[in-house]
C-alpha cells in the first residue's frame, strides 16, 4: 500500500533518534549536529527552490478568474476573484494566504436518482487545513519560548490565550491547540484513506508528511501532558539557547522523547524544500494567483522574444536595390546616378 | 531571473523571521546563565521531608521535571484540609529547607525558561 512505506520511515526515524539518543556520547549528535544540519538544509533548500521558480518566466497572463471581469461600468464586477490592479491582487493574495479562499470555494459534484447531476460546497478541507496550520503556527510561536533568552510579550499572550483552561500551573493547563492540530492532522489523513477519489490519488509523498508531523505533535504532546520524567525544561532550554547562540551545550539526563521529538522535527526541516510542503513559499508565487487579470488593458510582452527590429520596404529596397534592377524587378527608386 | 525586486525582499524577510532567534538573541536579549541547582541539599533532608499527603519526597531529577503535578497533587487532596482550618492561612513549607526564598527557589529557573511562576503566595505563607 502507499501509506506503508511512509508510515514505516517515520516509525524507522523515531527509533534511529530512540537507540541512537541512548547511546553515550550520540547525544552531541541528535541534539547539536543534526538541528544545525537540518536548519543549513531548510534555509539554504527554500532560497534555493524560489530562486529557481523566480527563473521561469512567466510569458502570459494566466490567472485563475472565478468571477465576473473588469467589463462595461454598468457590469458589476468581482474584485478579489479577477482582479485587475496591484491592490486587488493583493486583497486576493491575502484571502488566499491567510483564509485559504481557494479551499473555500471547494465543491463536491454527485449524481442523484434521476439521474440529476449536483454540486453542493464542501468545506471540510477548508476547515481542518486551518485547523492545522493555524494550531501549527501558535505551536510554532510557542517554541520561541525556549529559544529566546527573555520573555516575549507575544508569546506569553499566546500561551495565555491558548491555555484558556486555566490550570492555575500553567505549565499543567492543557493548550488548546495541542489538541486540535492533531485534529486537523487526523482529518487530513482519514480524507486520503476514506475518499476514494483522494486514496487514488495519494501518493507516498502525500503520507510521508502527514505521517511525521503527527509523529512529530504526539512526541511534543507526550512529552508535556505523560512523560514528564527527564524533561527537565531548564536543561532543554540551555540546550536551545546553545544553539542559537552558537555555544552549543547538551546537558545530561535528556530523555530520549525530547530527542526523538528534535530528530523528527529536523527531519521535517530537511524534508520540507524538496517537497509538496514548499507550498509554503509557493502560494507567494503561483502566476494563476498573483497576476492581474489585465490581458486586454496592458501589453505583455514576452520576456524570451529575441530583438526584431521592423524592416520596413523602404528600407528593404535600399537594401537589396542593386540585385532587384539587376534582376528585372520593378523598384520604387532608381540606382543613384553617375 | 524575473520579478527580483519582489522576490529577493520577500526571501530576506523569510530569513530573518526564521532566525529570529538567533540575531534577536544577539542583539536585543542578553541570555543569562542557567540557573545553578541548589547545593545546600543532602540525602538526609530529602528523607527527613514529608508532604502533607503523606507521600515522601520525590528525588530531585523527578521534582525538577514534574514538580508542577507533585504539587498540584498536594494542593488537590489538602484542599479539603486546609479548608476546614478556619481562614488559617497553610504554610509553603517547600523554602524551609530551598533557601527561603521565592525569588531564589522558584523565580530564578521560571525566569530562564519564561515559565509563569503560580501565585502559591496568595493563599500560602511565607516560612
Amino acid at each position: 500500500m502507499k501509506y506503508t512505506l511512509p508510515l514505516a520511515a517515520v516509525i524507522a526515524l523515531a527509533l534511529i533518534a530512540w537507540i541512537g539518543s541512548a547511546i553515550p556520547g550520540m547525544q552531541y549528535l541528535f541534539g547539536v549536529a543534526v538541528p544545525y544540519a537540518a536548519l543549513l538544509l531548510f534555509v539554504g533548500g527554500f532560497c534555493w527552490r524560489v530562486l529557481y521558480w523566480a527563473k521561469s518566466p512567466v510569458p502570459f497572463r494566466i490567472p485563475t478568474t472565478c468571477g465576473q471581469g473588469f467589463s462595461m461600468p454598468w457590469v458589476k464586477r468581482d474584485k478579489f476573484e479577477a482582479p485587475v490592479s496591484t491592490g486587488e491582487v493583493l486583497g486576493r493574495m491575502f484571502m488566499e494566504i491567510v483564509f485559504f479562499r481557494s479551499l473555500w470555494r471547494n465543491t463536491k459534484t454527485t449524481i442523484k436518482p434521476g439521474p440529476e447531476l449536483t454540486y453542493s460546497s464542501t468545506r471540510w478541507l477548508w476547515l481542518f487545513g486551518i485547523l492545522f496550520h493555524y494550531s501549527m503556527l501558535v505551536i510554532l510561536l510557542r517554541h520561541l519560548r525556549l529559544f529566546v533568552g527573555s520573555e516575549l510579550f507575544f508569546v506569553t499572550a499566546l500561551e495565555y490565550l491558548d491555555g484558556f483552561t486555566l490550570n492555575p500551573t500553567p505549565e499543567l493547563s492543557l493548550y488548546v491547540t495541542d489538541a486540535l492540530i492533531l485534529v486537523g492532522l487526523i482529518a487530513l489523513l482519514a480524507r486520503r484513506f476514506l475518499i476514494k477519489t483522494v486514496n487514488y490519488i495519494s501518493l507516498a509523498n502525500d503520507y510521508f508528511p502527514l505521517f511525521l508531523l503527527i509523529g512529530i505533535a504526539l512526541t511534543g504532546i507526550l512529552m508535556r501532558y505523560f512523560l514528564r520524567s527527564g524533561v527537565d525544561i531548564v536543561a532543554i532550554k540551555q540546550l536551545a539557547l546553545g544553539l542559537t547562540t552558537f555555544q552549543p551545550v547538551v546537558p545530561a539526563g535528556i530523555a530520549s522523547i525530547f530527542y526523538i521529538h528534535l530528530f523528527l522535527v529536523s527531519c521535517l526541516l530537511a524534508y520540507f524544500p524538496f517537497s509538496k510542503l514548499m507550498h509554503m513559499g509557493g502560494v507567494f508565487l503561483s502566476p494563476t494567483r498573483n497576476l492581474a487579470n489585465d490581458s486586454r488593458m496592458r501589453r505583455h510582452i514576452n520576456p524570451w522574444n529575441p530583438d526584431i527590429r521592423p524592416h520596413s520596404y523602404a528600407s528593404y529596397e535600399d537594401e537589396f536595390r542593386a540585385d532587384m534592377i539587376e534582376q528585372g524587378i520593378p523598384v520604387d527608386k532608381e540606382l543613384p546616378q553617375g | 531571473m524575473y520579478d527580483s525586486g519582489k522576490i529577493i525582499p520577500g526571501l530576506a524577510v523569510f530569513v530573518l523571521l526564521i532566525t529570529f532567534p538567533i540575531w534577536y538573541n544577539k542583539l536585543v536579549c542578553n541570555v543569562g546563565a542557567a540557573p545553578a541547582k541548589d547545593p545546600n541539599l543532602s540525602k538526609e533532608m530529602l528523607q527527613g521531608a514529608s508532604f502533607p499527603n503523606g507521600q515522601s519526597h520525590p528525588p530531585a531529577e523527578e521534582m525538577r521535571a514534574k514538580h508542577m503535578e507533585v504539587l498540584q497533587g498536594i494542593h488537590v487532596t489538602a484542599k479539603g484540609y486546609n479548608a476546614a482550618k478556619d481562614g488559617q492561612k497553610p504554610t509553603m513549607s517547600c523554602l524551609m529547607c530551598h533557601g527561603g526564598s521565592k525569588e531564589q527557589f522558584c523565580d530564578s529557573c521560571h525566569a530562564y525558561a519564561s515559565v509563569k511562576t503560580p501565585d502559591c503566595w496568595a493563599c500560602h505563607t511565607k516560612p
